[in-house]
């Protein structure tokens, strides 16, 4: 049953993407211009970018991911369709599980089709980017589970796009750490298995606990309706 | 277990039982803590490779472990909220946070006054380190989160989640220095192996952590005395108001 509620979530969130695709692209703009920040600010001596690089990669997309996810559940918990999907068979997991899917897709495929830019803007070498993209693909995932829980947890605050930034930047900070170390560590001749590990130990972490904090935190919202 | 819990969580018998721990818990502390102080900074010997400068331990190590605890105290408050939403533990919970937050401040601010002298800077970004940074955001996300919202109910659960999340940051932390090669000392007092401490430096430590914990136990005693007082004046308001 909870499996029909699933694939009826992702047929709804299939029809409404196409709807919300320039917003995700916006967010890809972002995600470049922070990136374009960190030479005018350090200057544009090609060995100090190179050192930087990676990690600038990673904080623009940390960033840039930020002020989307005040809009996760706000809108399906304005138009109802949160309260609506509740009382369906499967309830909110289905409807959960569905909407990080295609949230992931969105946010951070456009991002992985144009890192490859960035790491030539930076000078990296073009092999770094069979480190660089399987890294930033887990580690986002990683930011995601993250952010569907702080999204849950301030819908509907006063300044909520503030405590969602409050509460997921600390939060994330072992997915920076440990995303960044992969592709230094690479870029550095060494084995990054270590830390290719320990970002596996984190998503799968998120994949267990996330879901039923945030179901637990839009249970909470819908109580108070 | 149950029966003793149950019987403190009625607000009335809470404040009979508080009312007597109170003072108790004041004066105990007040004690012990000139005492710990004298062992500390008088009685105790300086260590043979850091001097005096050993004593920050004094105060390092008793916050470090109350701002863990607390947290944990935190976590266990929000536990009970959440399941058996009960009003007494989102209370305490809120009458813990402000004070763990300022120990595992207190933590962050003696340790980098200590690592100073000894490691040569303030600051490493070591995971013991970051770990308990994270820690005090835990504790000022809770705070900002159980504020935020125009209805407290909802700010409460909703800091509830937050802070169970947060208690899988704890093992983190304890273990931080055993896991990762750190710049941080490892646990010498809970360790496999036995204590690595001589008796003359253990003793006016646990004498210091007494006194914290007291002095932590009457704080939020106090607050929480004091929230409930608020919520009844509020209570009576309403009523004046509904007449």
């Amino acid at each position: 049953m909870m499996i029909g509620n699933f694939t009826l979530c992702l047929q709804r969130e299939a029809l409404l993407g196409r709807g919300v695709i320039s917003d995700h692209l916006g967010q890809v703009a972002f995600f470049v211009m922070i990136a374009a920040l960190f030479p005018l600010a350090v200057g544009p001596s090609p060995d100090l970018l190179r050192q930087l690089g990676p990690s600038v990669i990673w904080i623009s997309a940390l960033l840039s991911a930020l002020p989307a996810f005040d809009r996760l559940f706000a809108e399906d918990d304005q138009q109802g369709w949160l309260e609506q999907v509740s009382l369906m068979q499967g309830g909110l997991t289905g409807y959960v599980g569905a909407r990080l899917i295609s949230w992931y897709l969105l946010s951070v495929l456009p991002l992985l089709v144009i890192t490859p830019v960035l790491v030539l803007l930076y000078n990296l070498p073009l092999s770094s980017l069979k480190v660089l993209l399987p890294s930033l693909a887990i580690g986002t995932a990683c930011l995601n589970l993250l952010g569907a829980i702080s999204a849950s947890l301030t819908q509907g605050a006063r300044r909520a796009t503030l405590l969602l930034a409050l509460l997921l930047l600390p939060l994330s900070l072992p997915i920076l750490i440990f995303g960044v170390a992969i592709t230094q560590s690479y870029l550095a001749g060494f084995s990054f298995a270590g830390q290719a590990k320990l970002l596996g130990a984190v998503f799968l972490f998120l994949l267990a606990v996330s879901p039923v904090a945030t179901i637990a935190a839009l249970r909470s919202v819908l109580e108070d309706k | 277990m149950t029966g003793l819990f149950d019987s403190l969580a009625n607000p009335t018998r809470f404040r009979t039982v508080s009312a007597v721990m109170r003072p108790i818990c004041f004066w105990a502390a007040a004690i012990l803590f000139i005492f710990g102080l004298y062992l500390a900074l008088l009685a105790s010997p300086p260590d043979y490779q850091q001097g005096d400068a050993v004593r920050i331990m004094y105060v390092h190590v008793p916050s470090a472990w109350l701002g863990l605890s607390s947290y944990l105290g935190l976590g266990l408050c929000a536990l009970f909220y959440i399941v058996w939403r009960h009003p007494l533990a989102n209370i305490a919970a809120r009458a813990i946070a402000p004070i763990g937050a300022g120990f595992t401040a207190v933590t962050l601010i003696t340790g980098s006054l200590w690592g100073y002298p000894i490691w040569g800077t303030w600051w490493v970004w070591d995971a013991r380190l970051t770990s308990m940074l994270v820690l005090l955001f835990f504790f000022i996300g809770y705070i900002a989160l159980a504020t935020g919202f125009e209805r407290p109910e909802r700010g409460a659960r909703m800091a509830s989640i937050l802070a169970l999340v947060g208690v899988l940051n704890l093992p983190i932390v304890k273990f931080s220095v055993d896991w990762w090669n750190t710049l941080h000392q490892p646990a010498s007092i809970l360790r496999s192996g036995g204590m690595a401490i001589d008796v003359s430096m253990l003793w006016p430590l646990f004498t210091m952590f007494a006194a914290f914990q007291l002095f932590f136990i009457w704080v939020v005693l106090h607050r929480m005395h004091w929230m409930l007082d608020e919520r009844r004046r509020q209570a009576g308001k309403a009523r004046t108001k509904a007449m």
